[in-house]
């Protein structure tokens, strides 16, 4: 398979098991940063938490103030090591045949090494010190600690690119602290949810209540900026209105239900907290983070493939230490707006399932991206595909051309 | 104390009204400042106070009813509540009731699915003209939601 133009998207893309595999290899365990988890988490000695990178399980530790990360993995006979969420350990110590690990990844212990009475035991040339832990490199980028299995990956903020890294402190001035977490099964690929959000022409259409209530519309200022490497994009509005509304009532769009309005519409208020007017910001770091600003809902999407036709989307929502009442209150109000209940995004659970179901019998047939041209760069208009071009930019980078 | 028959159908009219897509019928267990939250056991025990949705008033479950009715896009469905029987929890204005339910989800074009198992945890207001929740939190046990949650639990 592979692509005819930087607008085309076969749809075996979103079925090929091959394909799959491929990404689980050369792309997730490649070099890109991956989302792990908060700081804030693992502020004890000691303390640990479990994740997972596309379905492989990793164990992130507080090691005396050094942050590691491992895949949470014996190198035994491969058991889980780390089985609860959340804990505290002084060393790895495997359920299934007692092998030990300390918090830097060394084996350093194997039930009945030498054997019992000179039987069994491993075998003269074993040994523990040739063995460890799969570790990933780690960094902690505003409070927020990121992994990578590409110990020569490049820095944090230099993958990003300086804009995706100021669009990152932007919501990101003090360390996070979490506020709840909610999950999310969708039934479609994983690249459909990740374009969904790279996606910046469908959120004021097929989001009504974006539009109805004048939260997000295209014709508000706003823009999207997108990385050098592609993969990476913001896209913001401002909620100050600034174009007038001829073109969106001209389009006779279906959200615009004037009759329409909020009883109670208090989810709606908006705290300029950062003080730039931006109410909506979009950011995707490639391949599986997003961030989203929407109003002061304030959340990390940690995205997680389930094979070729599932993706696991968990919401992370954070706040400050030093979130005002008003301001909290905010945040908990706008849990209304967001999430798998959230009115202005149950939505894309639904679609990318409509577009799977399409997927798999489309012999040979691509989608098309050319809204907005060919290319993928940065734009003042909404109105564009070309992020969704930038992220399959860089995911042929990264996979190779005949991908997909 | 055991659970008064007012309060037991109560619980049980309101799940049935869900499952018929009855809205109004619904809607008409609350009182007009009821408070109605969905959350996760997880959250709840860690005590985060983000979950799925919150809502301070019933003017917050009737704008839900009207975006879900009218605005919101998603394949059509409905629900079949199984509620255990209910129990009482805590005392004096501490005291919920509590009843265990599951819930099915019924497509046209999937087969059925069990879509959330959990609680609710319901405090009521006894008025001359019925009794009706001022303060209903529904627990799920699991954080995972298949797709979407559109319409209430």
């Amino acid at each position: 398979m592979r692509i005819q133009s930087t607008a085309e998207i076969p749809y075996e893309a979103y079925v090929s098991q091959a394909i799959y595999d491929r990404e689980m290899e050369a792309l997730f365990q490649g070099p890109v940063w991956h989302f792990l988890g908060f700081e804030s988490a693992l502020l004890g000695d000691q303390n640990y938490l479990t994740t997972e990178i596309a379905g492989l399980p990793i164990v992130v530790v507080n090691d005396h103030g050094v942050i590691r990360a491992f895949v949470n993995r014996c190198v035994h006979r491969g058991s889980l090591l780390c089985i609860a969420k959340t804990g505290q350990i002084s060393e790895f110590s495997c359920v299934y045949h007692g092998w030990t690990y300390d918090l830097e990844g060394r084996l350093t212990g194997v039930a009945f090494e030498r054997g019992i009475q000179g039987q069994g035991g491993m075998p003269p040339d074993f040994n523990k010190s040739d063995h460890q832990l799969r570790s990933l490199k780690v960094e902690n980028y505003c409070g927020i600690l990121f992994g990578s299995f590409d110990h020569e990956i490049s820095d944090f903020e230099t993958y990003a690119g300086p804009d995706i890294a100021a669009g990152i402190r932007r919501v990101l001035p003090y360390p996070p602290i979490l506020l709840g977490r909610t999950s999310q099964l969708i039934h479609s690929n994983w690249k459909i949810y990740v374009e969904n959000n790279h996606d910046s022409y469908h959120a004021s259409i097929l989001h009504s209540f974006f539009t109805t209530f004048k939260l997000n519309r295209l014709t508000q200022s706003g823009g999207i900026v997108i990385n050098d490497a592609g993969g990476s994009h913001i896209s913001f509005s401002k909620r100050k209105q600034e174009v007038d509304d001829t073109t969106y009532n001209a389009e006779q769009l279906r959200s615009n239900k004037e009759d329409f309005g909020l009883k109670d519409p208090r989810a709606l208020r908006f705290i300029d907290e950062f003080n730039d007017q931006i109410s909506l910001q979009i950011l995707t770091l490639f391949p599986l983070t997003v961030f989203h600003q929407i109003s002061n809902s304030l959340c990390v999407r940690q995205v997680i493939p389930r094979g070729v036709d599932k993706v696991e989307v968990v919401w992370w929502y954070y706040g400050f230490e030093n979130d005002s009442a008003e301001i909290r209150d905010a945040r908990l109000m706008q849990i209304n707006l967001v999430g798998p209940a959230g009115y202005v995004s149950m939505e894309d659970g639904a679609v990318g399932e409509f577009v799977q179901r399409n997927s798999s019998y489309a012999e040979g047939a691509a989608g098309m991206i050319k809204m907005g041209g060919y290319d993928h760069v940065s734009s003042p208009s909404r109105v564009t595909e070309a992020a969704i071009r930038g992220f399959w930019k860089q995911y042929r980078d990264h996979l190779g051309e005949d991908i997909a | 104390m055991s659970v008064p028959s007012t309060v037991a159908s109560l619980i049980q009219a309101n799940a049935a009204a869900l499952d018929a897509l009855d809205f109004d019928g619904w809607l008409a267990g609350f009182t007009e400042y009821a408070q109605y939250h969905i959350t996760t056991a997880e959250n709840q025990r860690q005590g985060l106070p983000l979950g799925l949705l919150h809502a301070l008033t019933k003017d917050q479950l009737r704008d839900r009813i009207a975006s879900i009715s009218t605005v919101n896009v998603y394949e059509p469905h409905r629900y079949r509540h199984v509620l255990s029987q209910t129990w009482i929890k805590g005392q004096g204005l501490e005291m919920q009731f509590i009843t265990p339910f599951a819930v099915y989800r019924i497509t046209e074009t999937k087969p059925t699915i069990l879509f959330a198992t959990g609680e609710y945890q319901d405090r009521v207001e006894y008025a001359h003209d019925g009794v009706r929740f001022m303060h209903r939190t529904v627990v799920l046990d699991n954080d995972i939601i298949d797709t979407l949650l559109a319409i209430p639990l």
